[in-house]
């Protein structure tokens, strides 16, 4: 009996890394969870400035009324299938990780 | 940078561009109106928002006397995270080539899409393969392998190499600004899925447009072009102008037309650069072609456009540039290229154009000299053709063709970032 523990337990010894790999990918995670949820309210805050700050000047003007010519051959790079209007009202947030910036 | 913002805004209105920057005194009217003056780009001001990091000290190279590869790599790990303290993005995009820092976001958050845009990679192959190198004409690193300093040194490269791969594999969508990137970018990440479409190359935004608006290319302004060449490159010791000077003194002594040589580029202030152009200068004084030879620091776009339009060479030295976007400027101005046989210039840049050469690869001081003396004797006609391949082989660089590759890449994200958000 006891060598049979002995034995399923040498087994388990080459599992060993994947289970610590495991939990280390598993409170990486937890990190990151934590992370969104202490941040949620100034995500928030960000969003709802930012759609003041885009209320405030559609209230002034249409947005795209600057389209020239480089702007619409972008657009027309979209790939909507048969014919539908391109999906553009995708409205998450693109962090650009850029921590320097060189401006001539 | 600038145009990658611009072309993401542009197609997907509602979407918000945070920028996480160490630069504290960046002001977003201010920096709105400075690129669009300065480079003609238009940024939609109420959707960008910058998240201003305080831990820069720890990507910088003066922070790690040694180790700096692995400390640096470490310390866009600190940065990052920082980062996500201040607002969690909902797609993650490096532009600056921290690879761990992308890493580290699809640990924390899996379901945040992500992607790099790869200028140089951190580590090459050349370089890990430049330590044994015996002819010296491999860059900075050039024979540093020998003893056991030099073998410490190649083993931690290698090491380091491996941590870069992995964390490179962690990556959703991969973007290389050259075929060379690419080419290193797939042998250091070795991508499980398939190689052939891992990595794209998407060729960073040059003034293409603007340059064949500037500079004409036509046969009177053939007529004005002098026997000079250009080369457009900060001044930093892996930019090899030695070996164009001493190219160029050997062309000089061989010609009887009296050719010049322009150097232009920045000079970084304190730093070792500062010496480094006194020693070019000298150089030149002993090579005996000073008074051919102009030294330009810092110049601005108005001096630059002045010497695309009047010379006839453009010219590089550097061994494995990345891309090297002062050959495709000179290219778009009509100057034909003698450039370095490798990296950048020879894999994307000076490649025929509907099957005829539109410059010449080097490698030598005297293939440089010979290739200068080719140009000078070509046939007037057959090097005005020349210039109209070379400007129309450009367009491949143009903003335009930037945007669009980009917003492919970007739809690739946003798809994912929708498809998570659906599911439950």
């Amino acid at each position: 009996m006891a060598a049979s523990s002995f034995v399923a337990l040498l087994a388990i010894i080459p599992l060993l890394p994947f289970l610590g790999l495991w939990l280390v990918k598993l409170s990486m995670r937890v990190v990151g969870w934590s992370l969104e949820s202490e941040g949620r309210d100034r995500r928030a805050a960000i969003i709802a400035k930012i759609v003041k700050d885009r209320n405030a000047v559609s209230a002034g003007h249409h947005l795209s009324v600057e389209a020239d010519e480089g702007w619409e051959k972008i657009e027309r790079t979209g790939t909507a299938e048969n014919g539908q209007p391109l999906r553009n009202t995708w409205d998450g947030i693109v962090g650009f990780f850029h921590p320097f910036w060189y401006l001539p | 940078m600038w145009a990658a913002i611009a072309a993401t805004q542009r197609r997907w209105p509602s979407a918000i561009c945070a920028v996480y920057t160490g630069d504290h005194d960046i002001d977003r009217s201010v920096l709105v109106s400075t690129v669009k003056n300065r480079f003609d780009i238009t940024l939609q001001e109420h959707s960008l928002v910058f998240i201003y990091l305080s831990r820069r000290r720890y990507v910088l190279p003066s922070t790690y006397p040694s180790f700096t590869l692995l400390g640096q790599s470490l310390g866009s790990v600190v940065l990052a995270y920082e980062a996500f303290q201040l607002l969690v993005p909902d797609i993650f995009i490096d532009t600056m080539g921290y690879a761990f820092a992308v890493a580290l976001c699809k640990y924390l958050f899996p379901k945040v899409p992500t992607a790099a845009y790869v200028h140089y990679p951190t580590i090459s192959t050349d370089m890990l393969e430049s330590l044994d190198d015996k002819t010296g004409a491999k860059g900075m690193h050039s024979g540093a392998g020998t003893g056991l300093k030099g073998k410490g040194k190649k083993n931690y490269w290698r090491i380091f190499a491996w941590l870069y791969g992995w964390t490179g594999r962690q990556i959703d969508v991969v973007m290389c600004n050259s075929t060379w990137t690419q080419g290193h970018i797939r042998q250091l990440w070795k991508p499980r899925r398939d190689p052939s479409s891992f990595a794209a190359v998407v060729y960073p935004p040059c003034p293409v447009e603007e340059l064949q608006a500037k500079i004409s290319v036509t046969p009177e302004s053939e007529r004005a072009r002098e026997d000079s060449i250009l080369y457009i490159a900060q001044f930093r010791p892996e930019k090899n102008h030695s070996l164009i000077l001493q190219a160029f003194a050997k062309y000089y002594r061989s010609s009887n037309k009296k050719p010049k040589l322009v150097l232009i580029g920045s000079v970084r202030t304190n730093t070792p650069d500062e010496k480094h152009i006194y020693n070019l200068r000298l150089e030149a004084r002993e090579l005996k072609i000073n008074e051919a030879t102009t030294f330009i620091c810092d110049a601005p776009f108005s001096v630059i456009l002045q010497h695309l339009q009047k010379s006839s060479i453009i010219t590089n030295g550097m061994y494995s540039e990345h891309f090297g976007i002062g050959n495709v400027e000179g290219l778009a101005a009509g100057l034909i290229p003698v450039v370095h046989n490798s990296g950048g210039p020879k894999l994307d840049i000076v490649i025929p154009y509907e099957g005829e050469i539109i410059g010449y690869l080097t490698e030598s001081d005297q293939e440089y000299a010979d290739a200068f003396a080719k140009v000078a004797s070509l046939d007037a006609q057959q090097r005005y053709a020349m210039r109209v391949r070379g400007r129309a082989s450009t367009q491949r660089f143009s903003e335009a063709v930037f945007a669009k590759k980009w917003i492919e890449q970007m739809e690739t994200l946003v798809e994912m970032a929708e498809s998570t958000t659906v599911s439950p």
